[in-house]
Parts: C-alpha cells; structure tokens; sequence
C-alpha cells in the first residue's frame, strides 16, 4: 500500500543531520499541533479521546470514559458475513485489522462502531489538510510578495 | 397467542393472525398489547378501538390500533395476510379468511408496504416477512430488544412450518425474510446490525473518493485504508513543508499543551466558540503580518508557489510533487473550510459538523489580520 513509497519520500523526516535537526524538531511541533487541532475539532469522539491521551502525557486515566475498553481485537468481524467463503471473511478481517490501527482508538471498536469512527475521522483529517495546505501557501505568498518586495 | 398485535399488520406471521381469529381472544391481544415494549407509546388498547381507519401514513402505530378496533367486527381490519407467509400448517379455511381480511386491509395497507417493497401476489411458499427489522429500522433499532420476547413466544407456539434457519443475506435495506427464515432474537439482531453496517459503508463510500464504482467489502476497505493513510501522510508532509517554508514561523506548542492541560484538569468542557479572536492566544503562532490585504491574496497565490518553495528547500522524489501539486490546486475549492480548518490547527473548539460552518467572507473580513501575523523581515 505504497509503504515503500512512504519511506523513501519521508525518510529524511527520521534522519537529523546538523543541518536539518532544527527544523525536523519543528515540523514534529507542528504535526503535534496539528494533531491536537484534530483532537480539539471532535472533541467527543473516541478517536479523539485516544488521541488526545496518545499525544498528551496523562498521569491518571480517570477522566476519560470510555467505553468499549474490553472488546478484544478477535471482534471485529464476527460473523458479518456468514454466507461468504472463509477466505473472503478473511481479506475482510484483515483489512479491518488494518484500518484499526489506522484510526486511533480503533482496536477497541466493533465493525460498526469502527465505521463510524474512521467516517468522522476521515473528515476531521480532511479539514485539518485543507488548513494546512491554505496555510502553506498563505506563507508561500507572503514569502513570495517579500522576495519581490525586496527585488 | 395472540402476539400478532406487537408487531404493525405487515410484520405479523399468518399463522399466528389465524390463530389469534379463531381462538377470538381478544383480551390476550391487548394484554400483550401492553406487554410488548415497543408499543408502548400507543394509548391504551380501548381508546385504540376507536381510532378510525383513515390513519394511513401514521406509522406503524395505526395498524395496530386499525387491528384492535376492528377485532370486534369480524376482521375486516387484519393485517394484509396475503403478502405473509402461511406456514406449511395453514389449511384451506384459514387461507380464505386470510384473503377476505386482505382485501378489506389492503388498501390500507398498501402505501406502507409498497413502501417495503412488498411484492404483490406472494404464495404461501414465501417466508415470513421479517417486517420487525423494518420496524427496528424505523424506530432506530431500539425495538430490537423488545423483539426477541415477541419472538420468543412466537416460536414457543410450537409452529412446525417455521424452520429454525439462519437467515439469508438480502440485497435490499428492506429485508425481507425468506422461507424458513429463523424469526428469532439472534438472527433479527444480526441482521439489524448488518444494515447499520452496510449503511455506515456507504457512507465511507461516499466520503472517499473514488470508489464508487467498487463493489464488494474488502475492496472498498482497501480504498478506505488508502484514503486514510493518505490523509494522515498529507498532515505529515504539510507539517514538515509549514516547518520549512517560514523558518521563522514559531509555533508556541509548549503554551499550547500547557493550556491544555490546565484547562483539563480545571474544568469539564471549554465551551464552543466561534471565530471569535479573543478565544486565539497569540502566543500560540507567533506571526507578524504587516499586510493583511496581502495575506488574503495569498490565499489565491496558490498555483505553484508550494513547489518553489519546496524546491528550494528539500529535494524530494518524484512522487511527492504530485502531492504538492494536488494540494496547491486544492486551496482554493476548499476556501470554504478554511475557517473549521484553522480552528483545527490554532486549537479552538467548535462545533464540527458534517461540512463547513462558516463562510469564507467572514475569515477575510477580520480574523485574519489580527491573528494571522507574519514576522517580515522589512
């Protein structure tokens, strides 16, 4: 699923240098920020939650009441599609095993409640890349009108 | 017995109308009437009696009354029993009563069941219609566990035409049970649950692009999984290019996380707010902006400018400047979540809901003067 691709194209993310360590260190403060301006956009959402306590060091975990702690990975796809082959059943669990990960909080969740999350989580990521993506080429324009403005 | 009345006319079994009509034991129906939880918002079964029968598109709460008035009188108001399966335990009298009452409910009766794609001129070879899940449907689901104590009588009455199967997986949204098809607690819950699954689905369907043209689950899981990672890669990508294109750009995240925490362990909830700037600490992004009307022109700056910028400052491959170029041919369609998404990243609370809030004019207007200041070396 493009993995490979991912590496090559971001490796130099996880590689600090003299050169770059300043501005690596920085660019993790900035996806951390904008990871927690995901978590604050659907603040009552159980990705949300998860995410949250993954990004913020939590003492104690009493505020957060969430529910579904107890459902065991093995649930995810119980008998949804009991007519299909063993092997369709499958390619399915294994993808939803997959999108669990994915989806922060997710290997807690059922198939449905799974869905549910991953449908909310997917539109908060959209938000959050078109901030960023404006933001970007805010700064590039302004970046771009000083480089004339000094020429 | 006479469990029929739990359920709206088009959900009953047949066999138990029958049994309801010959043995007339009216007293048992609204006793059970009573009983049965997903009713319970009906009004007594005596003021039901006198419900006329013109109430058609009142839901499925007016058969049931339609069903008590007219017990009296013979049963001209039952449940369309055509369209319901007779077990194979029907005899010849039962199925010409059933037709009568058919034909004197069917017009009633037909605006809803046209509606769940009820077929006319079904045998008695067809299942029992499982109407329930379309009432669990209707109801959002929460009938369903009131269902499975109607089931469980139903199936206590000994039917030996009914066969204990698993039910069949069915295209439709209105399920429709086949022959056989197992009426019980179990099966009605799975295929409940299977329909909130299908429709979450769709929905999944529809947020990503690009596959709706896919069918079957794990192919559409697989564009699912694309999308997200790909999503999450972009938020990686864009953190990283933010970091490099203003190397003066200082995100105050030690505040920020400060905040926040603070505001955890002080308080419940923050309320919602909207744009409003008093909620934005300065101290979150550092910016100076002498220009604000050209900080809205940046925003329409957005054809190639990022991959300047990128040249200059990281060699990437090949495949990241499709992304790059994706993204800066993006910007301006999605000026409209502009406003959510920069509440997303300065960390503002708001309300999100399933598309933009906010017009773009009011973002132009103020906002962004005040709180986007960039630091210009003049």
């Amino acid at each position: 699923m493009g993995n490979e691709d991912d590496n090559r194209s971001l490796s130099f993310i996880n590689t600090p240098t003299p050169t770059n360590a300043g501005f690596l260190e920085r660019g993790r403060r900035i996806k951390m920020a904008a990871e927690m301006g995901l978590v604050e956009s659907s603040r009552g959402r159980h990705w949300s939650r998860a995410l949250r306590s993954r990004l913020l060091p939590r003492k104690g975990n009493s505020a957060c009441g969430c529910k579904e702690e107890g459902t065991t990975p093995s649930k995810v796809a119980e008998d949804l599609v009991g007519e299909d082959g063993d092997d369709e059943v499958m390619e399915i669990e294994r993808r939803l095993r997959a999108l669990q990960k994915l989806v922060p909080g997710g290997e807690d969740l059922a198939m449905d409640q799974l869905f549910e999350e991953t449908a909310d989580y997917i539109e908060a990521l959209q938000g959050q890349v078109n901030v960023m993506r404006a933001l970007a080429s805010l700064l590039d324009g302004l970046e771009k009108e000083k480089r004339l403005m000094r020429g | 017995m006479v469990r029929w009345l739990e359920a709206p006319p088009s959900d009953l079994s047949v066999l138990d109308r029958q049994r309801a009509c010959l043995n007339g034991q009216q007293q048992q129906h609204r006793q059970q009437l009573a009983d049965v939880g997903h009713i319970v918002p009906l009004p007594t079964p005596m003021q039901s009696l006198h419900n006329t029968n013109d109430r058609k598109g009142s839901g499925n709460i007016s058969y049931i009354h339609n069903q008590i008035g007219s017990h009296g009188n013979g049963w001209p108001n039952l449940a369309c029993t055509k369209y319901f399966a007779i077990g194979a335990a029907t005899t010849g009298e039962e199925e010409t009563s059933i037709k009568e009452q058919s034909d004197n409910s069917r017009k009633r009766k037909v605006e809803k069941i046209s509606n769940q794609k009820v077929g006319c001129g079904n045998t008695a070879e067809d299942g029992m219609k499982d109407k329930r899940v379309k009432e669990d449907r209707e109801r959002g689901g929460a009938a369903a566990k009131e269902s499975p104590q109607a089931n469980n009588r139903r199936e206590a009455s000994g039917d030996a035409s009914k066969e204990n199967v698993r039910p069949r997986k069915t295209d439709y949204i209105h399920v429709r049970a086949r022959r056989g098809q197992a009426t019980d607690s179990h099966s009605l819950a799975e295929r409940v649950r299977r329909e909130r699954i299908s429709e979450r689905m769709k929905y999944l369907q529809e947020l990503v692009p690009g596959c709706n043209n896919i069918t079957g689950k794990a192919g559409i899981l697989d564009q699912i999984i694309n999308y997200v990672q790909s999503l999450q890669r972009q938020v990686e990508f864009l953190s990283m290019k933010l970091a490099a294109a203003n190397p003066r750009l200082d995100f105050d995240i030690d505040n920020f996380f400060n905040r926040e925490i603070n505001l955890a362990r002080n308080s419940g909830v923050i309320p919602v707010t909207d744009m409003s700037s008093e909620r934005l600490d300065p101290s979150y992004i550092q910016f100076t902006c002498l220009h604000p009307t050209s900080a809205c022109c940046g925003l329409d700056m957005a054809m190639g400018s990022s991959d300047i910028v990128l040249h200059r400052t990281m060699s990437l491959p090949a495949s990241v400047p499709g992304a790059i170029l994706d993204s800066s041919l993006n910007v301006n369609g999605s000026s409209s979540s502009w406003n959510t998404g920069l509440q997303n990243l300065y960390g503002v609370e708001v309300l999100q809901g399933r598309g933009p809030a906010f017009p773009f004019q009011s973002l132009q207007g103020d906002i962004l003067p005040r709180n986007l200041e960039l630091e210009m070396e003049m």
